[in-house]
């Protein structure tokens, strides 16, 4: 037993006055010690969610309805809110896309930093101070001290991003949920933090939940892929198998579609139509509108998400229920 | 280079527009507690020149002055220097009434579907808005002229009295390009059309946008953050650093034989979606933070973060030269002599 | 492109589903109001309050300036020496308390909504051009507005009205006047935010003059937050009235307001009670009905809460 965190069946819903929007519709997955796990689908595809709902963090009108996380021997859909506290920060922590408001503004960076240390960790001022010093240096900001001085905005987005990191990590969490840590920062700085997340976990043996919606991100520091579409997983793999060999039609799509340095002729591959809205789902297959090997099967069953022959590997698609006639179908497509 | 890109003006209508020596400075000192003055150099003194029918990518990272350069050819923001000509007009010194006559020529496709467009009117109201405003057509007329830019853009006619919230982000981005169309311009600026897109919705507004371009013979400025995305719509791309223009070239040129350190350090930073590929390039990475515009540092405005900097990035401002027909680079240094 | 039709699909409506949609978003406020209990309070509150206005001639049981010095001071009915005839007492000239409560309300509405009409009118207008145009303009009137801040309201109102001839208009004009300052502010800030979205630059790129772009663009967006706004300074406005009335300066005897009740009742609260405390009543009830009313409406304006 490698496993970290078990997520299965989750449903999370949130009930507004125009109806019930299933954002997380069965969800089940699992992470196992020291490895990066991506969640990688579009807006609205529950992926987000997906965390926040590990975290407990789904607010009102959001609720899971359905499922248990379990984490070190405890469901953490069913412990109190105050064992829930104690886990969060402390056991898991999170990153997230935006590091200017998710840190105080009104805070010092370092008085941020020693706060967490000295509530989970129970350390004292001195010897807190000491050690997020010591963290400012392992996320590679120089000057440790004067930054540990400093207010959030005078730091720019991407040592925003280093102190994020240094704070989720810094009571040596056993998983860290990183929601878009990439996306609001520059190319050349979305290099740096994931060489430096990629560097992190491997010194600190933490596995990571990374969210995302740029398959560049997976391929750079994922080992597992679990692809989202409309609140559903449609295929996990480890990452090589998942980029040299997609499975899912959707997968396809995306990869085909994610803009590269590559020469192209003509125009760009896509997927037709638009990501479909949660609280509009088509029947059947979730994706058959947009699909361009849907069959009559399609439009009326929703496929299971299945093992692979002889692998981890899942994947929700008709097109692999018989998986000998669906690979032939795939490549006539 | 000025002077290449001078000696072709006169003679040259091939040329739709033409920007000389550029500049945007924003005042940022402290009104009260200063008296010394500190200007953020959004745009520090950019010539360009942009051809009938070509799209020209303009990449940069944030900072680096790329939307005011949008701003200041959409006439939105007023240049502290320089010149903007539109097939010789000069926008700059023209005045409301004839700038306004003339912008029908010129318009624009925002970022953020979901702030272009006013969430009170609707999509119908949205799209005829420049025809009524430049008293373009009227009743009928108008009502086929912008059900057939609807069209253009792939949007249903059906939908026309909707408002811009029932639809999603690309459909949303189709109503503004069928707002920039409607006066039938010359030019179109993007600013970063597809970053705030999702993946497999990206390609679709990109093909959208080639294809426009090959049916009204547009002329694009692409702006965008990063290289892949201007890569496929460009003819020729500028790389932008801190207010400047570092290379300039074709598309070929530029992702066959980049020669400006800025450049590859970019070009190294995209992912590639091959898992294997992992960690090759990490070291190409270029290192530390975008400097504060307000602050740039001497010389070469990239020494500090430039693998090869010497004493003589850090002092002289390097000159925009032409290394190869129709390549500019700003650096002190040949990329091979490096 | 092919695509088009299945792209559109999920929003593909006929006519006749389009029309039961727009029935639907009446639905979905109406269903909005079921839901908030402080929504519907406030709303039975202000409905009542508005209808006894209007019919104040056929559901007061007495005229309210009739003076009757047979029956003065009688308690309410429930209290020991009070008649079912004044069920709710006689004030010291013996007229019937509820008739004058009854006619009271007019003068409340009638001040609450038209200084909001005149302040909100002011306000925007102030808050549109400073907050779209910036730079001295900008200057010149927020200034204007930050003194106008630093004094009482209730003290400009003073000064006002013993300068003018106090009556009905006057003191809405006055209430109105002073109390613009709210609109502007929170115009001002809106109209900053708004003009730097993307689809007013659009409309500036397009060539749309400013006061196109004023009125078609940024306007319909604040709208909303000055509807939430005025409500709640109709409450403002209504206790003002009440005030300056109280202290004589605002509504002058012999019309009715609730303000004046309460300041005629003054000197007799230690004995009789009840002249002062109904209209006191009154005057809280219309209020927390018009804030409620106020916190149901900022909830459905909010286009983020409003779906499809």
């Amino acid at each position: 037993m490698n496993k970290l965190l078990e997520v299965n069946q989750l449903k999370t819903y949130f009930f507004t006055d125009n109806g019930t929007i299933p954002s997380v519709d069965g969800v089940s997955f699992s992470i196992d010690k020291g490895q990066t796990t991506a969640i990688v689908g579009e807006s609205g595809c529950g992926k987000s969610v997906t965390s926040y709902s590990i975290m407990r963090l789904v607010d009102s009108p959001g609720k899971i309805v359905n499922g248990e996380v379990q984490f070190e021997g405890k469901d953490l859909t069913k412990v109190t809110e105050k064992e829930m506290r104690t886990v969060r920060g402390n056991e898991i922590s999170m990153i997230f896309q935006e590091p200017l408001t998710s840190l105080n503004p009104v805070i010092k960076i370092g008085n941020q930093l020693d706060e967490i240390l000295i509530l989970h960790q129970k350390m004292s001022r001195i010897k807190a101070k000491k050690q997020s010093i010591a963290m400012l240096q392992k996320v590679g900001i120089p000057r440790g001290e004067q930054i540990y001085r400093s207010y959030p905005h005078e730091l720019s987005g991407g040592m925003r991003q280093r102190v994020m990191i240094a704070m989720a990590l810094s009571c040596n969490p056993k998983l860290l949920i990183a929601d878009e840590p990439t996306t609001a920062l520059d190319v050349t700085i979305q290099a740096q933090i994931l060489k430096l997340m990629k560097k992190l976990t491997e010194d600190y043996q933490t596995s990571i939940l990374l969210i995302t919606h740029d398959l560049g991100v997976v391929a750079e520091i994922a080992d597992r892929v679990i692809v989202m579409y409309s609140g559903q997983v449609v295929e996990e793999a480890d990452v090589f198998t998942l980029f040299a060999n997609p499975k899912h039609p959707y997968t396809r799509g995306l990869l085909a579609s994610t803009l590269q340095l590559d020469e192209y002729k003509g125009n760009l591959d896509t997927i037709q139509g638009n990501v479909p809205s949660p609280s509009n789902k088509p029947t059947g297959c979730y994706f058959h509108p947009r699909c361009p090997v849907a069959k009559d099967i399609c439009r009326k069953e929703m496929p299971q998400l299945k093992n692979l022959e002889q692998t981890n590997n899942r994947v929700r698609c008709w097109l692999f229920e018989d998986e000998k006639e669906g690979l032939l179908h795939a490549e006539n497509a | 280079m000025q002077k290449t890109l001078k000696s072709n003006i006169e003679d040259d209508n091939t040329q739709l527009l033409y920007l000389e020596d550029v500049k945007k400075y924003f005042d940022v000192s402290d009104r009260i507690f200063s008296r010394k003055k500190e200007y953020l150099k959004a745009v520090d003194g950019i010539s360009l020149k942009v051809n009938k029918g070509e799209t020209l990518g303009i990449v940069g990272e944030s900072g680096c002055g790329k939307s005011t350069l949008g701003n200041l050819i959409m006439g939105l923001l007023k240049p502290t220097e320089g010149k903007i000509l539109l097939e010789g007009t000069d926008l700059t010194t023209l005045n409301a009434k004839h700038l306004k006559k003339k912008r029908s020529e010129f318009q624009m496709i925002f970022q953020d579907p979901f702030s272009s467009l006013n969430p009170r009117m609707r999509v119908f109201d949205i799209i005829a808005e420049p025809l009524i405003t430049h008293k373009i057509v009227k009743g009928k007329e108008l009502e086929q002229r912008v059900l057939n830019l609807m069209e253009d853009v792939g949007l249903d006619v059906s939908y026309s009295d909707r408002f811009p919230h029932e639809f999603s982000g690309g459909q949303r981005q189709r109503i503004g390009i069928a707002r920039a169309l409607a006066l039938k311009p010359k030019l179109i600026v993007c600013d970063e059309p597809i970053s705030a897109l999702d993946v497999s919705i990206q390609s679709q507004i990109l093909n959208l946008l080639s294809n426009l371009q090959r049916k009204y013979q547009l002329t694009y400025i692409f702006i965008a953050h990063g290289l892949p995305a201007v890569k496929h719509i460009s003819n020729r791309i500028a790389v932008m650093y801190l207010g400047s223009i570092v290379e300039l070239t074709t598309k070929d040129q530029l992702f066959r034989n980049p020669m400006h350190p800025y450049t590859r350090g970019l070009l190294s930073s995209i992912p590639i979606l091959d898992p294997t590929l992992r960690g090759n390039k990490q070291n190409n990475l270029i290192e530390g933070d975008i400097p504060s515009p307000v602050n740039p540092p001497s010389g070469c405005k990239f020494h500090n973060r430039c693998p090869f900097a010497t004493d003589k990035c850090k002092e002289e401002i390097p000159s925009f030269t032409e290394r190869e027909p129709g390549h500019f680079v700003s650096c002190h240094y040949s990329i091979f002599d490096l | 492109m092919e695509a088009n039709n299945a792209e559109l699909s999920p929003y593909h409506v006929d006519k006749k589903v389009k029309k039961s949609m727009k029935n639907n978003k009446y639905r979905t406020y109406i269903k909005k109001l079921i839901k908030s209990k402080t929504g519907i309070v406030g709303f039975v509150l202000v409905l009542s309050i508005c209808f006894i206005a209007m019919l104040a001639p056929l559901l007061a049981p007495y005229d309210p300036y009739k003076i009757n010095a047979a029956q003065m001071l009688i308690p309410p009915v429930w209290i020991d020496g009070g008649t079912s005839n004044h069920i709710l007492g006689t004030d010291n000239l013996g007229r019937d308390i509820l008739s004058r409560l009854i006619y009271g309300s007019r003068i409340s509405i009638i001040v609450g909504i038209l200084s909001v009409v005149v302040a909100g009118f002011i306000g925007v207008v102030f808050g549109l051009i400073a907050g779209y145009y910036g730079g001295f303009i900008d200057t010149v009137v927020m200034r204007l507005v930050d003194s106008f801040l630093s004094v009482p309201t209730i003290l400009f109102c003073l000064v006002f009205l013993t300068v003018l001839n106090p009556g009905l208009f006057t003191l809405i004009f006055v209430i109105g006047v002073t109390s613009w300052v709210m609109y502007a502010r929170l115009v001002r800030g809106e109209t900053l935010s708004i003009r730097e979205r993307e689809y007013v630059k659009a409309a500036r790129t397009i060539g749309v003059s400013n006061l196109k772009i004023i009125t078609r663009h940024i306007f319909p967006n604040v709208i909303s937050s000055v509807i939430v706004i005025s409500t709640l300074s109709v409450a403002a406005s209504i206790i003002t009235e009440s005030s300056l009335s109280f202290l004589g300066l605002g509504i002058q005897p012999p019309t009715i307001s609730w303000g004046i009740m309460l300041s005629e009742g003054r000197e007799y609260i230690a004995t009789s009670w009840w002249l002062s405390t109904f209209p006191g009543i009154a005057i809280t009830l219309t209020v927390l009905g018009i804030i409620f009313l106020g916190e149901w409406l900022r909830d459905v304006l909010d286009p983020r809460s409003r779906g499809m």
